[in-house]
């Protein structure tokens, strides 16, 4: 199989990692630099607390650091460290005895990570119900079991295809479909009542 | 009958979202929910559903995680760096001096270059790993406690 060419930035990154081999601080950093939102975002995502998702952001950089002997720097760097934060992130919750608990801050502080809603014609009770819809999908999301929940946050939210999902989590193609499938679901027979 | 096209339309429903939606599901759905409402109720929440979904975006990683990351990193450094204690009985007490001032040495420099990470003040090169392809956390480890 021919390696995909790597983009400007892409081949930037196959620099920085090479750097980073060879025991250059600055070029780690660098990358924690420029991956920290995105790392922090997938396990906010997953695990639905900020204090939790910062600690376990840590633990995906350190990981990537001892496991970047083992990356190809053909390939983009990306996917790769949007893995281990996703795996941190399973892992964090499979050792939790009660995994699916919602976090009280996701109860209290529902669509702190939200975008604002767009000002246009929609009017107030529009805004209101779709903030109303957010803030159940975000905490139904935390209550999904933890695959459910991977697939739905890695295929939905981070654009991540069925077979990357599948290879994170240790299970075909289609399993992953079928949980992303099922996931929704779950979260469309919350909003009954609601819509 | 109907359930036979309402299973199918569940289906369609819920790869709502997915890279690929192929153009006669698309049709097939249109037609579906116009003479049966449950679906068409199914297809608004799950669009609902995907929408609120792509709103919760945009968390950014709070302000002092690369500092956090790289005060971890230095712990893990200075935490691992006295194995050489454990390599060797015979001149145990000898080795736990060096590990010791090594300890200390490793303790000053990991420090130094964390301040100048942070502060972003100088390029600092550590000296390469014996091998190219070592994880990056032993290129680190001998650049700072070696």
């Amino acid at each position: 199989m021919t390696p995909r060419r790597l983009s400007r930035d892409g081949r930037e990154e196959a620099r920085l990692v090479v750097r980073c081999r060879q025991g250059e601080v600055e070029a780690f950093a660098a990358l924690v630099e420029e991956y920290q939102d995105g790392v922090y975002r997938v396990i906010y995502r997953m695990v639905g607390d900020r204090e939790e998702a910062r600690d376990l952001a840590q633990e995906a950089f350190i990981r990537a650091l001892e496991g970047l002997g083992t990356f190809n720097v053909r390939k983009p760097f990306r996917p790769w460290m949007c893995r281990i934060a996703a795996n941190v992130a399973i892992d964090y919750l499979r050792r939790q005895d009660h995994p699916n608990d919602v976090p009280l801050e996701a109860v209290f502080d529902v669509g702190a990570g939200r975008e604002p809603p767009v000002s246009g014609s929609d009017g107030p009770e529009s805004a209101a119900l779709s903030r109303e819809v957010s803030d159940i999908v975000w905490r139904e999301l935390l209550r999904l079991q933890v695959n459910w929940r991977a697939a739905i946050v890695l295929h939905h939210m981070e654009g991540m295809s069925y077979s990357e999902i599948g290879d994170i989590l240790g299970v075909p193609r289609n399993t992953a479909k079928t949980w992303a499938h099922r996931a929704k679901g779950e979260l469309c027979r919350s909003l009954e009542g609601v819509i | 009958m109907k359930k036979k096209s309402c299973n199918r339309a569940m289906e369609a429903i819920e790869s709502l979202g997915d890279t690929k939606h192929r153009r006669h599901g698309w049709l097939f759905l249109r037609r579906h929910v116009r003479r049966c409402s449950d679906c068409g109720v199914y297809l608004t929440r799950m669009d609902s559903v995907i929408e609120a979904l792509a709103e919760i975006q945009r968390v950014s990683a709070p302000d002092e995680l690369l500092e956090a990351v790289m005060d971890c990193l230095c712990s893990r450094l200075l935490h691992e760096s006295p194995t050489v204690e454990e390599s060797s009985h015979g001149h145990r007490g000898l080795l736990v001096l060096a590990g010791a001032a090594g300890l200390g040495v490793a303790v000053a420099i990991a420090l130094t270059v964390r301040r100048h990470i942070i502060g972003k003040t100088a390029t600092k090169r550590l000296p390469r790993s014996a091998s190219h392809e070592s994880s990056g956390l032993e290129a680190l480890k001998s650049g700072v406690c070696g």
